[in-house]
C-alpha cells in the first residue's frame, strides 16, 4: 500500500501523526481504446481547437465557464491560497454515534497508521473511540479538496470515511412518484414479512462476487488462450540486426581511420556486399546457397584485420526489416 | 538416441583483452546459457545447469527449423531485447515461467533470441575435439535464417568489439583461441572473458523497509569460513513495485532474529534480518577497498542455492 496523504489527528490538545493508504481499491477490469485497423492502443494528445496544435502542459490552465464562452482563468498559486492552512491536519470537530450517520454520507475509505514515533497517542485515541463505541466527525484536506470525514476503528487499526456535504445529498422529496402515505393489506403485509424473515441470514461479504467481472476475464482468457487476440506492432528498437550492425559499424569507423590502401573502396564496397548477402538469405530454401553465402561470410573472418573490417558483419547482413516482419508472423 | 546433458565450457575472466593472430573475440550476449540437443526427432533446451527450458522458449525449440543438420548439439546464449539491449531481467520473466498459459502469453510480450557461438556434435559426430575456428565455420554452415536464432560473429579486432560493446552498454566480450578445443564441464583461458559491468550472485541476509514495503537488499556472499559475508546494499535495479511486493511478503516469511552476516554491515540502521535464502543476481562497477560493491544494481531473483554464492579469490 502507497500512502496517499500525511498528516496528523488533532483534538483537543492530542495531535497523532498519520500515514493514510486507500482501504478500498477498483478491480474493474479496464480495457483500452485500440485503433482496429492496427491493433495499435491510442494516445491522447491535449489539442486547442482554435490554434489547431497540441498544447503542452506548460501552457494549460484552468478556467470556470461563469456564462456560456466566458471564463475566469486561475493560476495554480490563486487556487492554492483557496486550500485551507489545516491541509496537514484531520481536525475532528464532534465525537458522535456510529448509527446517528446515514450511510448515504460515506464516500471513500482510507486507513490511516501511525506515523514517526505517533503509535502511543495513535494507540490511546483508538482506545478511547473503541471503550466509548464514539467516531469522531473531522474536517480534512486531500489534495485540494476539503472533505467531512468519520474516524473509527476498524479491527485494531483506524480508518477513515470521507463524507459528503449535507449540501451535495439530494433530498428524497426530490424522487419522483413516491407512493402517498397510506395503508397496506395486512395479509400481504404478514406474507411479505414472512419472506424477509426466510430470507434473514448474517451478513457474510465472502459468498458476494462480481459475476461481470468474472466473465469478463473468462473471456480475456479465452481470448488470450484462443490466439484471438490483437498484438499492437512490435517497436523496431529491440532489432538485434540493428544493434549487430551498430557494433560492426563502429569497429570500423575506428579501423578505417588508421592508413589502410584499401580503404577508399572500403565503404562503397560494404554495400554491394550486403545486398549480395541479402539476396542470398533471401532465399532460404536453397539450401546450398545459404551454406556457400554462410561459409564464404564465415571465411573471410580470419585474423586479418583489413578483412575483418571491410567483411561487413559475416550472418548478420540479412535485410534487417524482412527479419523483423517475419518474426512477428512467426509469433502471432 | 537421447543425448546426456553436459557443462558447458565457461571462460576465465581477464581485464585486458588477448591481442595476436590466434584470438578471435565475439560478443558477451548476456542471458541464458542454453544448449540446444537436436537428436533427429526433437530438441530439448537445457542450461548450464541441466535444467530443462524446452517449455520456456517454444519459439527455439524446434532445431530442425534453425539448423540443417540431422542431429546437433548448440551452445549459445538466450536473450531478450529491452530499449535495443538485451536485459537479464527481461529474459528471467521467460526462464523463470512454469506455468504453460503464462508462456504462450509471454511468448509474445517478451520474444527471444538465440545467440549460438558454437557447435558440439553434428550428424553424429562429436565436434568438440575440433578447434574452434572449424567449429565456427561449421556452425555457420549449419544453420538456416530463423527470425529468433543468430550465429554470434567474430571479430578479429578484440580491443575494438571491447569499445564497441562499452559504446553501446552491453555487457562485455569474450575472445576465443580460434585452435581450441571445447571441453565440457571446463573453464580455462582458451576463452577468456572482458566484462564492462561486472556481475554476481548474492544472497540477501536483510532489508530495509521504506513506507512498509522492502526498498533495499543488504547482500552478503559466503566465504570459505562458511560464513557469510556482507558486501552492499542494493535498492535500485531492475526492480518493479510488483517484485518489491512480492518480496515484502517473502521478507516477512524469512524473518530471523539475529543478525545472519559474519559482521555488523555499514548499513544496519532499520534492517530487518532474514534467513538467507533469496539469491539475487547483481551487477557493480567495482569493488570498493573495504569489500564491498560499487554502484551495485539488482538485475533479477534467481532460483539459486545460496551456497553457490561464493566470496571470489581476490
Amino acid at each position: 500500500m502507497h500512502t496517499v496523504w500525511k498528516g496528523a489527528i488533532s483534538f483537543g490538545l492530542v495531535h497523532v501523526p498519520v500515514k493514510m493508504f486507500s482501504a478500498t481499491e477498483d478491480k474493474d477490469v479496464s480495457l483500452r481504446y485500440i485503433h482496429k485497423a492496427c491493433g495499435s492502443p491510442l494516445s491522447y494528445v491535449r489539442k486547442c481547437p482554435v490554434c489547431d496544435k497540441e498544447v503542452a502542459w506548460e501552457e494549460i490552465g484552468k478556467g470556470y465557464e461563469y456564462e456560456k464562452g466566458k471564463f475566469v482563468v486561475f493560476d495554480k498559486d490563486e487556487l492554492d491560497t483557496l486550500t485551507e492552512e489545516s491541509t496537514k491536519n484531520i481536525t475532528i470537530l464532534d465525537f458522535v454515534d456510529l448509527k446517528d450517520i446515514d450511510p448515504i454520507y460515506f464516500q471513500k475509505t482510507y486507513y490511516l497508521s501511525p506515523d514517526q514515533a505517533g503509535a502511543g497517542a495513535y494507540r490511546l485515541l483508538m482506545e478511547a473511540m473503541r471503550q466509548t463505541g464514539k467516531i469522531g466527525v473531522a474536517k480534512i484536506s486531500i489534495r485540494s479538496k476539503s472533505s467531512l470525514a468519520a474516524i473509527r476503528v476498524l479491527e485494531n487499526c483506524l480508518s477513515i470515511e470521507t463524507m459528503f456535504y449535507p449540501d451535495e445529498i439530494r433530498p428524497v422529496s426530490q424522487v419522483p412518484s413516491l407512493p402517498e402515505a397510506g395503508a397496506v393489506n395486512d395479509k400481504e403485509l404478514d406474507m411479505a414479512k414472512l419472506l424477509i424473515s426466510q430470507l434473514s441470514t448474517p451478513f457474510e461479504p465472502g459468498k458476494y462476487t462480481d459475476d461481470y467481472r468474472q466473465r469478463m476475464l473468462d473471456l480475456i482468457s479465452s481470448k488470450v488462450a484462443g490466439e484471438e487476440i490483437r498484438i499492437a506492432p512490435a517497436r523496431q528498437e529491440t532489432n538485434v540486426i540493428d544493434l549487430m550492425a551498430a557494433l560492426q559499424a563502429s569497429i570500423e569507423a575506428v579501423q578505417h581511420i588508421p592508413s589502410d590502401p584499401g580503404s577508399p573502396a572500403g565503404a562503397p564496397a560494404a554495400k554491394p556486399r550486403k545486398t549480395a548477402g541479402g539476396r542470398k538469405k533471401a532465399a532460404p530454401k536453397a539450401g546450398g546457397g545459404t551454406a556457400e553465402g554462410a561459409a564464404a561470410a564465415g571465411s573471410a573472418i580470419p585474423s586479418d584485420g583489413a578483412a575483418a573490417a571491410s567483411s561487413p558483419a559475416p550472418v548478420i547482413a540479412p535485410k534487417p526489416k524482412r527479419r523483423s516482419a517475419k518474426s512477428k508472423q512467426t509469433v502471432s | 538416441m537421447k543425448f546426456t546433458p553436459i557443462i558447458p565450457f565457461e571462460p576465465m575472466i581477464t581485464d585486458r583483452p588477448p591481442a595476436g593472430e590466434q584470438w578471435t573475440a565475439q560478443i558477451k550476449w548476456d542471458g541464458v546459457r542454453m544448449l540446444s540437443y537436436y537428436d533427429g526427432s526433437s530438441t530439448e533446451l537445457i542450461n548450464r545447469r541441466k535444467n530443462n527450458r524446452t517449455r520456456q522458449y517454444p519459439e527455439i525449440a524446434a532445431a530442425a527449423s534453425y539448423c540443417k543438420a540431422d542431429s546437433v548439439i548448440l551452445d549459445g546464449e538466450v536473450i531478450a531485447l529491452s530499449e535495443g539491449k538485451p536485459s537479464f531481467h527481461e529474459v528471467m520473466r521467460r526462464d523463470s515461467l512454469k506455468n504453460d498459459s503464462a508462456i504462450a502469453s509471454t511468448v509474445r510480450q517478451i520474444p527471444v533470441l538465440y545467440m549460438v557461438f558454437d557447435i558440439l556434435y553434428c550428424n553424429g559426430l562429436w565436434t568438440m575435439d575440433r578447434p574452434f575456428s572449424e567449429r565456427r565455420s561449421l556452425l555457420e554452415e549449419m544453420l538456416l535464417p530463423h527470425p529468433h536464432v543468430q550465429a554470434v560473429p567474430s571479430y578479429s579486432d578484440s580491443a575494438g568489439l571491447l569499445a564497441a560493446a562499452r559504446a553501446k552498454g552491453l555487457e562485455g566480450i569474450v575472445c576465443k583461441d580460434v585452435n581450441g578445443v571445447y571441453t565440457p564441464g571446463g573453464k580455462d583461458k582458451r576463452w577468456l572473458k572482458c566484462k564492462i559491468i561486472s556481475d554476481l550472485n548474492a544472497v540477501a541476509g536483510g532489508v530495509t523497509f521504506r513506507d512498509g514495503t522492502v526498498n533495499a537488499l543488504l547482500l552478503g556472499l559466503y566465504g570459505d569460513d562458511g560464513r557469510l559475508h556482507y558486501i552492499g546494499h542494493a535498492g535500485t535495479g531492475k526492480m518493479k513495485v510488483k517484485d518489491w511486493q512480492e518480496l515484502t511478503v517473502l521478507s516477512h516469511s524469512l524473518a530471523v532474529n539475529y543478525m545472519p552476516f559474519a559482521s555488523i554491515p555499514q548499513r544496519v540502521k532499520g534492517a530487518f534480518w532474514i534467513r538467507p535464502e533469496l539469491v539475487f543476481k547483481i551487477h557493480f562497477l567495482e569493488w570498493t577497498e573495504s569489500g564491498t560493491l560499487r554502484h551495485p544494481s539488482i538485475q533479477a531473483r534467481l532460483d539459486l542455492s545460496p551456497s553457490e554464492c561464493l566470496l571470489p579469490n581476490r
